[in-house]
């Protein structure tokens, strides 16, 4: 008997240590930056078990493009052909649009806030999807230049803004998620809005606009370049739902986002601007 | 009891593999949900609990940070799973002897919903938004379950514990 209360003691006693060892570690970790040194040395070895666990996936996938048909690849090559000439030609059209651009702002003396940015290519090596979080990790980080705060485009649209970074990997936070907010523009209205996720059902919405706002379905939104953080001129989503709420005051306003998870691992992060 | 530590290291490296495995196919959020057992919990549990194993509390929560490394969570949210496990695991101990036992899916439930709560606790207190769905919240706790089923009698059969272990 004494020795049970001795084992129940001694275990009540353990629990409660590492209880407020854990609880510790939590709020140290949430407040202060003394841990990240620690964090960045455990994810060189959890970068490794990343890629071991997903070897397998690699393995089918590259084996299925080794032993693809020879037409068909002949087919593939074809088309990017296609669209190497078709994004020379658009190419071409934008810096003589860029150009007549400059030169009449310079002609109103309105100066010149177009901007030209560094990407980095990266890829998708986790994706955080709990419920509460809509983030992904790529798999770049502080020895390639990233740094908290940066844009992160997809071959499409606005994706996200990393949150996080590690020496080799960093975390991404989804326009989706409903802690991200990002300055846009309605491309018909050119009307600038600000617009959320929601983590609910990867939809966003616009934030706060009274009922007399010319939104409709359909409307486009672009990166505004507000902020600083994303170019201005890229795709964040689309309008799929206007509604009054429940004040009647203002709309709630569903939008698609371009960016998805499925639309590719491929990522680019906005460096910094280019000098000219 | 003599603690076979090559095992509990092959059980975790097993777990730590299986949470950063990534999803090749596109999955709907609910069946995403489904596939996301808490892995880390369903072993802790088993050492701690079904085992009843004295597995050095340190080096849980050691393995407690490198999965929060791995999963992107605050150091120390997944030791707390670990700590919890042990507590749960002592409240087991001599209350039954069978492998399937109700009693212990039951605990493993609880384990799962604390680990969950715990979570959503210190998600809270940096004001990230705690989601209370049914495919969130309810669905990783089946599955956990589920998968106890099928790891318990996996890792007893494959690690052939010798006759005199328990």
């Amino acid at each position: 008997m004494a020795t049970n209360r001795r084992q129940t003691a001694g275990v009540s006693i353990l629990t409660a240590t590492f209880l407020s060892l854990s609880t510790l570690t939590i709020v140290v970790d949430l407040h202060t930056d003394y841990l990240q040194t620690a964090r960045n040395l455990i994810s060189y070895p959890i970068l490794g078990a990343q890629y071991v666990a997903n070897a397998p996936t690699r393995i089918v996938t590259r084996s299925f493009e080794f032993f693809s048909d020879r037409r068909e690849l002949i087919l593939r090559m074809e088309q990017l052909e296609l669209d190497i000439a078709r994004l020379a030609a658009l190419e071409q059209r934008m810096i003589e649009t860029e150009q007549t651009n400059a030169e009449l702002r310079q002609t109103l003396g309105v100066s010149n806030s177009e901007r030209d940015f560094v990407l980095l290519a990266s890829e998708i090596v986790s994706v955080i999807d709990d419920g509460s979080r809509n983030e992904v990790i790529v798999n770049r980080g502080t020895s390639d230049g990233v740094e908290v705060g940066m844009a992160v485009l997809n071959q499409v649209a606005a994706f996200g803004q990393v949150v996080e970074t590690l020496p080799s990997t960093s975390r991404v936070i989804l326009v989706t998620d409903a802690r991200h907010s990002i300055p846009t523009q309605i491309q018909r209205t050119r009307t600038w809005t600000i617009v959320s996720g929601t983590g609910r059902g990867q939809n966003m919405k616009i934030e706060h606009p009274s009922v007399t706002s010319d939104i409709e379905v359909g409307d486009v939104l672009l990166t505004s370049g507000l902020g600083g953080v994303f170019p201005s001129g890229y795709l964040v989503g689309v309008v799929i739902g206007i509604q009054p709420d429940a004040s009647g005051q203002l709309l709630d306003v569903t939008v698609d986002p371009f960016a998805k998870l499925e639309t590719g691992r491929w990522l680019l992060i906005v460096l910094s601007e280019r000098s000219e | 009891m003599k603690l076979n530590y090559f095992a509990v290291t092959l059980t975790f490296l097993l777990i730590f593999l299986l949470a950063a495995f990534e999803n090749p196919f596109d999955f709907s959020p609910f069946v995403e949900s489904l596939l996301t057992p808490d892995w880390f919990a369903v072993v802790c549990f088993y050492w701690a609990a079904h085992q009843q194993l004295r597995v050095p509390p340190l080096a849980l929560w050691l393995v407690g940070i490198l999965m929060d490394v791995l999963m992107s969570t605050p150091f120390g949210l997944h030791s707390v799973t670990a700590t919890l496990a042990i507590l749960l695991g002592h409240r087991l101990v001599g209350s039954e002897s069978g492998q399937l036992g109700l009693l212990k899916l039951g605990f493993l439930v609880l384990l799962v919903m604390l680990s969950g709560t715990v979570k959503s606790i210190v998600f809270m207190f940096v004001d990230m938004p705690v989601s209370y769905t049914i495919s969130s919240s309810l669905l990783p706790v089946l599955s956990s379950a589920l998968v106890w089923l099928i790891l318990s009698n996996l890792f007893d059969s494959v690690l052939k514990p010798p006759p005199d272990f328990y």
